[in-house]
């Protein structure tokens, strides 16, 4: 019963650490709080549902669309809207990014309407069964898409020039400038990434509960907000290790304690990591100076 | 000879009008139109409500204006979207009363909603019909609200009834959306008492909120528990995922629903895991009856394909109960009746008595609340099927 239960809060905390990645990656570059990314990885959902439906794409090559699309979205959002927002208006992308948000969901629901959809019957995972244990091929094949994504993307900040990059300027963006980092370009690219990865969680969520509405967003990215405080501002092992742990707090205090305090636990266990850590579980200095 | 095909096509110009009803019949009411408000969620979270009413208005329009209006007038609706909020739904009701000057609002759509309208209607003096707020309470709001929808109660006991007929449950597990007033009232008001009728004992207990889309653990927990039938309390997104985990981890135990997850939308969400499932619903779309089988045609071409839900047919009911009241409580429609012509509309709403709705038969009680059949319905190879 608890294995079964560990298993299903780290399938549901990898989904969040995958747009949790997205939300402490543009933290991290520009200090910007991002609120339309949960609407970014809805539109992304969206983007794998109808590459299925009207385009007969094979899911893995939906993702890849997906991941495309939400990514464009992402770069657009920056060079469109946060691009020309003065830094000194600290409120200003704020309030930018929420109005983005109500417009993405009031746009997305004229366009495909309200109704939750999902992907076709045949598209049903098969349950696998070991004593106790059931486990579905969805949940496997989501597991594996988001740590490898998770890996790929730690792998691109640390080891390439690009990544590198993205750290200079996370770190001080007058330093980076200095030294020849091309700031406008590396926001924008960290937009595309933070933005893709969001799509590709979209599909994987959309996939796993067969439900894609208008508003799936909404309580992603207040999830993926908490799990950034969580994990440390602007720091990606941070979010991943935040992501599941969340996931895996709210899973058990369903099963042992009662479903009526989920939000209250997950979120009650950031408020407490947050008093005993203020600068969160993977805090570094880096995030002092903000 | 001109002077007899004039005479002739005199002859004809008369008796072709006289012999067409529409001209001929001079107006009961005064006015050019009779005009009567709606409520409903267009943007936010019940959107896609509005979406499907939407249809259902404009067939109702279409039909209603295509045979010479209320009392020999064109009905007019005016719209405003609530967004599924109590204080949008009271700001616009404020308006349809005292500067659209409407004769009756129709809707708001949640209970919730309700909660909150209805008693302003009632210091506003004015009509108010819902066709989906169906939680205790909202009865109330006496003499100027109205509900044409049967409450939660009345519409869940007979199909527990049968469930418990059917499958001899001694011991349930109960999963709801505590986030919804309906789906909240129904599973901790409404259905402690019937299952003690029953003697069932509830093993567990467990809820979800509005816009989850994980419910393994909460299922694990129903499980564990290992309950003998299933309550669910949902609306019918929320429902058919649930349903669908249920399955998914090995539970087979029957399942009843309250009367949010009515309609076709909770089949197509949950596909094959929906089998089985018993509810309760006002609105029967296999039923042979003619008036129900054009309704559903005509919906179903307006509206993706898709088969009509319980809700929309309470309120294309309800134009039809309004356009009936009107034309024969003694309203009007001048402007300086407009006070007594609501007061007419509510006093002709209160005596409504064996109105022929879709399939079944509308009796106002002394509540406000509509008296009507409710059906036992069992998805069985993809459709509801009565089992009643």
């Amino acid at each position: 019963m608890f294995l079964q239960q560990l298993i299903n809060g780290i399938m549901v905390g990898s989904t969040y650490s995958l747009v949790a990645i997205g939300y402490t990656l543009i933290f991290g570059v520009l200090s910007v709080l991002h609120f339309a990314h949960g609407e970014v990885f809805m539109i992304g959902a969206f983007i794998g549902l109808e590459s299925v439906l009207v385009a007969k794409m094979d899911i893995p090559v939906a993702i890849l669309t997906a991941m495309v699309g939400a990514g464009l979205l992402g770069m657009l959002i920056e060079r469109g809207v946060i691009r020309f927002i003065k830094r000194e208006y600290h409120l200003a992308p704020l309030s930018a990014t929420i109005g983005l948000a109500v417009v993405f969901q009031e746009g997305i629901t004229k366009i495909f309407g309200g109704d939750t959809v999902g992907f076709p019957d045949t598209f049903q995972a098969e349950t696998y069964r070991f004593g106790n244990i059931s486990i579905d091929s969805t949940q496997v094949i989501i597991l594996a898409i988001a740590f490898f994504l998770m890996a790929t993307l730690t792998l691109f900040v640390k080891k390439t020039r690009t990544g590198k990059a993205i750290r200079a300027v996370a770190e001080s963006p007058v330093t980076a400038r200095l030294l020849g980092v091309n700031i406008h370009r590396i926001t924008m690219f960290t937009f595309g990434i933070s933005s893709a990865l969001a799509g590709a969680a979209g599909v994987l969520v959309g996939l796993a509960y067969n439900a894609i509405s208008p508003f799936m967003g909404t309580r992603m990215a207040l999830l993926s907000f908490a799990i950034m405080l969580l994990g440390g501002l602007g720091n990606i092992t941070g979010a991943m290790a935040g992501g599941l742990i969340l996931g895996v707090v709210e899973v058990l205090s369903t099963v042992y304690i009662s479903s009526s305090y989920r939000d209250a636990f997950a979120f009650g266990t950031m408020v407490l990591i947050l008093i005993f850590r203020p600068s969160g579980l993977f805090g570094t200095k880096l995030q002092k100076g903000r | 000879m001109k002077k007899i095909i004039s005479v002739a096509f005199l002859i004809c110009l008369v008796f072709g009008f006289c012999l067409n009803p529409k001209p001929c019949s001079s107006a009961k009411l005064a006015g050019t139109e009779v005009v009567i408000g709606w409520l409903e969620p267009f943007t936010g979270k019940g959107a896609a409500y509005g979406e499907e009413d939407s249809v259902t208005i404009n067939i109702a329009l279409e039909e209603i204006n295509g045979s010479g209006g209320v009392g020999g007038l064109p009905l007019r609706i005016i719209k405003y979207d609530t967004a599924w909020k109590g204080d949008q739904a009271i700001a616009m009701l404020k308006k349809l009363a005292q500067t659209d000057n409407v004769l009756a609002v129709m809707g708001p759509y949640s209970s919730a909603e309700c909660e909150v309208t209805f008693p302003v209607a009632n210091m506003l003096r004015i009509p108010i019909i819902t066709s989906s707020g169906a939680a205790p309470g909202i009865e109330k709001n006496r003499p100027w609200g109205f509900r044409n929808c049967m409450t939660l109660a009345k519409t869940i006991e007979p199909a527990l009834d049968k469930w418990v007929q059917m499958y001899n449950v001694k011991t349930i597990a109960k999963i709801y959306e505590n986030t919804d007033f309906l789906c909240s009232s129904e599973a901790t008001g409404i259905l402690p008492p019937l299952l003690k009728k029953h003697n069932i004992q509830e093993v567990s207990s467990q809820t979800f909120a509005k816009g989850d889309i994980n419910f393994m653990a909460q299922v694990s927990a129903m499980k564990s528990a290992n309950p003998e039938g299933i309550w669910l309390s949902a609306i019918y997104e929320e429902g058919a995922n649930i349903t669908r985990e249920i399955r998914r981890q090995g539970m087979t135990q029957p399942i009843i629903a309250g009367i949010g997850i009515t309609g076709p939308i909770f089949i197509r969400l949950g596909g094959k895991a929906t089998e089985g499932v018993v509810q309760p619903s006002n609105f029967w779309a296999d039923n042979p009856d003619p008036k129900v089988q054009q309704f559903v045609k005509k919906w179903s071409a307006g509206y993706k394909g898709q088969i009509p839900p319980h809700y929309t047919a309470n309120i294309y009911e309800t134009v039809y109960i309004l356009k009936h009241v009107i034309e024969t409580s003694g309203v009007t429609n001048r402007p300086e009746d407009l006070n007594k012509d609501r007061e007419k509309i509510m006093k002709g709403l209160s005596g409504l008595k064996d109105f022929p709705g879709l399939g079944l038969k509308i009796t106002i009680g002394p509540d406000g609340d509509a008296r009507k059949l409710s059906y036992v319905l069992q998805v069985k190879d993809g459709r509801w099927v009565r089992i009643d």
